[in-house]
């Protein structure tokens, strides 16, 4: 049953990237994305439903469908019906030709496709060029948005991208050779014969294999300090692009790490593996902390809370343990969410205003008071403010934390947060509370936004202000089973 | 990996295949003409191929054969093929002002080697029975991946930047064959498919970078900051 309905799900997609590239007209493009994001996303909660704990290997060893993987899933599947459905009114309101638009959504689903693939990845050799396709498919969507900027973030991002990925893929060559010295020269590459092995294999080897590994996917995560071709990747492409950048893809590079951690934890130098990821961790939120207070650009802001959001995530996997677990993947969907909401907001802003400048933005909630509002409580979401969902998935992370050896991070994170929360609050305030001026009052009197603009910005802020109040016990159960098999202690 | 260390002759042929891998690395460092780069990745592909081939007949990992062949076409012919019609059309000859002298890259180049060398022993150390070919394989993958690194952070020219991002991938697959010959078929095959994606999208970048940046310098990309 489940692979019946990863089959379809599969199907649908691909021929959604297909109908959109042959479209007569955009509308067709649309509706043939919608459509296929909301089979999509209603085949992956039936999935969830279905998979059992231990998780299913089949098509020859070659697919996997586990907890885990279908929790990353789950949050791609909200992601990409949202951008579908916000992409709509945002790219008629560009006065895109046809023939533009129907590139746009043919990469579009064929974006969302490899990132269905590649949580379901039984083999990390196949996972990795999963991964990279990724980064193709999605270097192309970037380099759409006509300006300059675009074109030099896509060949950034794929140049930083490939290389770091480059290291990942040494990694995983080596992690395959130190098991030739206990299963021979020939044996299955897949995630549970690496588990097999990694207890009797030489340690510093998979060390070795483990820190390539954590370099090159924690490029493609955005991980400090290999972070540098996020912010200009997601603040430069077109706005739906962004998000799912941000809320779907980095999920699927940290699912990688996370599965290569609990190998590494079967192991004598497990304790080395979680160090090295809260280190990057902890990293990537100060660096994110340094660079949000600075910001200048919209977008960017957004995308240096990607890194922060990355980086506790991070921290949580790297703590470890049940509350460690839970916390970050509690975290991987409230980001999810969050970051839409916050990308879409900005998007609607740029569009209005006519500026990715946070200064030439003003006064948000007195012409758009349904956007300004609900972009508002999305910015006090995203820096893990209380009542919404990030607040109680970074507390499970801290609680976490506190209980293992790398307690340090949790003061790292903590002082960040607050710098982070004071930064994101006072680039807002400004764009609320401060005078505009005549330009921009004619430029946002001219603007009116479409219902799709704006509707899924207040489903996710609806839907993460009810996970900060109330997690779902289920969820919490399910959780559990994830930290199970990848959470150590 | 103990079957073909057993034989002398093999190890001496696999052993000069990969030191002409390596050298063939620095023909692509030390040129500043892109043509040259796309001439010696051919080159480095067939040599690959040929490696394939060796540790098929000695190792009897028939489905080498298979990866050998297709090393040769897609890498060794395709490949070059279109990277050398992107090269005619976007009329890139030389790298007009290369941040620093071939000689000196060649030095630096020299010193990356070393290091991938003394990594590779540092592997040696921890396994007690890797052979000396293992070592050489470890160390040309290595030090293609510096090499490489190298050639990223020194050329201005784009196409110059995806030929280093090609040398990556023949680097590893070179000290793949060797240390680990009987990973699975389907993800060399994959990798392959991999590489001509790569191309494919420079191909659909390449024109905006021109109209949009003015050409295809990198050195020109420096708008987005902080």
């Amino acid at each position: 049953m489940i692979w019946t309905l990863m089959t379809i799900m599969i199907v649908v997609t691909a021929l959604a990237s297909v109908v959109s590239l042959g479209a007569p007209q955009a509308w067709v493009a649309e509706w043939a994305n919608v459509t296929a994001s909301v089979i999509d996303l209603v085949l992956i909660l039936w999935v969830l439903v279905l998979v059992p704990s231990h998780g299913i290997v089949g098509a020859d060893s070659f697919l996997i469908i586990d907890p885990f993987g279908v929790w990353v899933l789950v949050c791609l599947g909200v992601v990409y019906l949202a951008a579908t459905v916000y992409a709509r009114g945002y790219l008629r309101g560009q006065n895109r030709s046809t023939r533009s638009l129907r590139h746009f959504y043919a990469l579009f689903a064929c974006f969302a496709l490899v990132m269905i693939l590649t949580p379901i990845q039984n083999n990390p050799g196949l996972y990795w060029i999963a991964i990279d396709l990724t980064t193709l498919v999605s270097a192309l969507l970037v380099g759409l948005e006509p300006h300059r900027r675009a074109t030099e973030a896509a060949w950034k991002y794929l140049v930083l991208v490939a290389v770091g990925l480059s290291l990942a893929l040494i990694g995983t060559v080596l992690f395959y050779f130190a098991g030739t010295f206990i299963s021979g020269q020939s044996y299955p590459m897949t995630w549970q014969s690496f588990a097999k092995i990694a207890p009797r294999a030489d340690p510093s080897l998979l060390l070795v294999a483990f820190l390539l590994v954590l370099v090159g996917y924690g490029t493609k995560v955005g991980l400090a300090p290999m972070h540098t071709w996020l912010p200009d990747a997601h603040s430069e492409g077109p706005t739906p692009v962004s998000a799912m950048l941000s809320g779907g893809l980095l999920n699927c590079a940290m699912l990688g790490i996370v599965r290569y951690l609990g190998i590494m934890r079967t192991t004598i130098v497990g304790n080395y593996a979680n160090t090295a990821l809260v280190v990057l961790g902890a990293a990537s939120v100060v660096v994110a902390a340094l660079f949000i207070t600075r910001q200048r650009s919209i977008k960017r802001l957004a995308a240096y809370s990607s890194i922060e959001h990355m980086g506790i995530i991070a921290l949580g996997f790297g703590f470890g343990g049940v509350l460690g677990t839970v916390g970050a993947l509690y975290q991987m969907l409230n980001h999810s969410l969050t970051k839409s909401a916050v990308f879409f907001g900005a998007g609607n802003s740029i569009e209005a205003f006519g500026s990715r400048q946070i200064a030439g933005i003003r006064r948000v909630a007195d012409f758009f008071p349904v956007m300004g509002a609900t972009w508002l409580a999305a910015a006090v979401a995203i820096t893990g403010a209380p009542p919404f969902g990030l607040f109680l998935s970074e507390l499970t992370i801290a609680r976490g934390g506190l209980l293992g050896p790398n307690a340090w991070a949790v003061g790292v994170m903590g002082v960040a947060l607050i710098v982070i929360f004071v930064g994101f609050m006072g680039h807002f305030r400004r764009m609320y509370f401060t005078r505009a001026r005549r330009s921009q009052v004619e430029q946002a009197r001219r603007e009116s936004l479409p219902i799709t603009s704006v509707a899924p910005m207040v489903v996710a802020v609806t839907a993460v202000l009810v996970l900060g109040v109330w997690w779902p016990h289920p969820l919490w159960v399910f959780f559990t089973q994830v930290a199970s098999a990848v959470g150590g202690r | 990996m103990t079957v073909i260390a057993q034989h002398p002759i093999v190890v001496a042929v696999l052993s000069l295949a990969l030191f002409v891998i390596l050298i063939l690395s620095f023909v692509i460092l030390g040129s500043h003409w892109v043509r040259n780069h796309v001439y010696a990745f051919a080159l480095q592909s067939w040599v690959i191929g040929g490696i394939s081939i060796v540790v098929a007949i000695w190792g009897h990992y028939p489905l080498l054969y298979g990866i050998a062949a297709l090393t040769i076409v897609v890498r060794g012919l395709v490949i070059p093929f279109f990277v050398v019609r992107i090269l005619d059309r976007n009329g890139v000859g030389r790298e007009s002002a290369p941040i620093l002298r071939s000689s000196s890259a060649v030095v630096v180049g020299g010193a990356l080697v070393i290091l991938g060398f003394v990594i590779a022993e540092e592997i040696s150390h921890q396994l007690v029975h890797l052979p000396s070919l293992a070592v050489l394989a470890l160390t040309v993958l290595f030090a293609v991946e510096f090499i490489a690194f190298l050639m990223l952070s020194l050329r201005t020219e784009a196409l110059a930047s995806l030929l280093a991002l090609l040398m990556i991938e023949n680097g590893i697959l070179a000290g793949s064959q060797i240390l680990v010959p009987g990973m699975p078929f389907l993800l060399e095959i994959v990798l392959l498919f991999d590489l001509l994606v790569i191309i494919a999208t420079y191909a659909v970048l390449a024109p905006s970078l021109r109209t949009r940046i003015g050409g295809t310098d990198v050195r020109e990309m420096r708008e987005l900051a902080g």
